[in-house]
């Protein structure tokens, strides 16, 4: 086909006006896809910090309303009302602060976004802490509480500190609710030549039969159920204990009777991470496998 | 592909999900365990899941440790960023039988696969790459954004190996 220098200029700038044309909207869509991408990110994170903005929300009314009770009962230490009253209120809400970790970490582990955090502590503090948190519980019971460790008083150890206190606490809040009056309570602490994390906790109750060993980490089991069921709770407690054990590696057991108390034990590895998750394992040597190239 | 590295790294803790709109290093470390990764090519996002065992049996909390719940709650979580089913796909990794035992009981690696697999099916998802089985564990390393994964092969793992390699 012939075709003259004049059509064939006409031609070409019409077709470039058409790419040009052509690139504009791309850019536009472009444009818009990178602005969408932005909110899609911006509503990611407000997603995820959902959970630990409720959270924060949360907890921190609370804590302030422990701190008051407790300045509440020094300021008013004359007054033998004033110190009941600060004390119930710190104990319950010290209770209610109790059962919403408890919840938020269930919903974490159900959500698959639990992370471990391990910190350096002051393993006699951390437990004597335990124990001073359920006094008041055990007072009420007139339930003695002794703590039992074979370290120093100065050890330092490497543990997933928040997850490790909530297991205890669930352990030692069954324990003392299963107790009987004037009853002892016994914690103890050890840890091995490895790093291994040892603790127990014994009550002198009920006890659990052989048959219900397994039932009770399930959730919202209670062996005593219906309306006139005379222990408090939710059933929780030790399903969760067991996730958060079984998250840190460990493994947590019970040895018991019918009334011959109960004995829980968890053992804990070491952390093996400090804020370092390469170090996790680095073994393997990498090569390329990609899309659909490979099997 | 080339495998860029990215500033955003999270490492995937047996029994938990991760999935990222924005680019991000996903990596694991499997033995027994089974990893599926989706991505979606339309927005580019991708996420990862890691079962230690196949079923929930309905005791316990329903954490996503077990395939059938953490398999629904990561396309869930992608479907609620804007990802849709049929633009999706996958790739599985993992599944070792570490232990070398041939006990059906023990074979967790093989029904994690089993498992992992069928959901995808049911789903509709193509499995467009997959490294499965054998006696090795694996880490992984996924780039959310491209959907590609770089896989390494460990050592044989003998019994009672170190559960760094096979978790």
């Amino acid at each position: 086909m012939e075709l003259s220098d004049e059509k064939l200029i006409q031609e070409l700038s019409r077709r470039f006006a058409k790419s040009r044309k052509a690139f504009s909207d791309l850019s536009v869509v472009n444009h818009k896809l990178l602005e969408m991408n932005e909110r899609l990110e911006r509503s990611e994170s407000l997603k995820s910090n959902f959970l630990s903005n409720i959270r924060n929300e949360i907890i921190n009314p609370l804590n302030s309303i422990i701190g008051l009770a407790g300045q509440l009962s020094i300021i008013g230490s004359e007054n033998a009302e004033i110190v009941s009253i600060s004390s119930l209120i710190s104990a319950e809400a010290n209770g209610l602060d109790f059962q919403l970790r408890n919840i938020f970490v269930a919903a974490e582990l159900e959500a698959g976004e639990i992370t471990p955090c391990c910190t350096k502590v002051h393993l006699f503090q951390v437990m004597n802490g335990l124990l001073d948190s359920f006094q008041h519980a055990a007072a009420r019971k007139r339930v003695s509480l002794s703590l039992e460790t074979d370290f120093a008083e100065k050890t330092i150890a490497v543990i997933d500190f928040e997850k490790v206190q909530l297991v205890v606490s669930n352990l030692l809040s069954n324990a003392i609710e299963y107790s009987p009056d004037g009853s002892a309570v016994e914690l103890s602490c050890s840890i091995g030549g490895d790093g291994t994390l040892h603790i127990s906790v014994q009550d002198h109750g009920i006890g659990i039969a052989e048959k219900d060993h397994k039932r009770i980490f399930d959730r919202f089991v209670q062996l005593e159920t219906g309306t006139t069921k005379s222990h408090q709770g939710h059933g929780l407690g030790l399903s969760i204990a067991r996730a958060l054990v079984d998250f840190m590696q460990g493994s947590i057991t019970v040895a018991s009777a019918p009334g011959e108390g109960s004995r829980f034990t968890i053992v804990i590895p070491p952390c093996s991470i400090l804020d370092d998750n390469e170090s996790f394992s680095e073994a393997g040597n990498l090569f390329i496998f990609d899309d659909m190239s490979e099997v | 592909m080339p495998f860029e590295e990215t500033p955003n790294k999270h490492f995937l803790y047996p029994g938990t999900i991760f999935v990222s709109a924005v680019e991000c290093q996903i990596s694991t470390v499997l033995g027994s365990c089974v990893a599926v990764c989706l991505w979606d090519r339309v927005t580019c996002i991708g996420g990862m899941n890691h079962i230690m065992l196949p079923l929930w049996n309905g005791e316990g909390l329903a954490t996503p440790k077990y395939g059938n719940i953490a398999m629904e709650k990561l396309l869930n979580k992608m479907i609620s960023l804007g990802c849709r089913r049929e633009n999706m796909q996958a790739k599985v990794f993992g599944g070792a039988n570490v232990s070398g035992t041939g006990l059906e009981a023990f074979m967790i690696g093989d029904r994690n696969i089993i498992l992992a697999v069928d959901m995808l099916w049911e789903y509709g998802i193509q499995i467009v790459a997959r490294d499965v089985g054998g006696r090795v564990g694996r880490k992984i390393i996924m780039n959310s954004a491209t959907g590609v994964v770089l896989v390494g092969k460990g050592r044989i793992c003998p019994d009672g190996d170190s559960p760094d390699i096979c978790s």
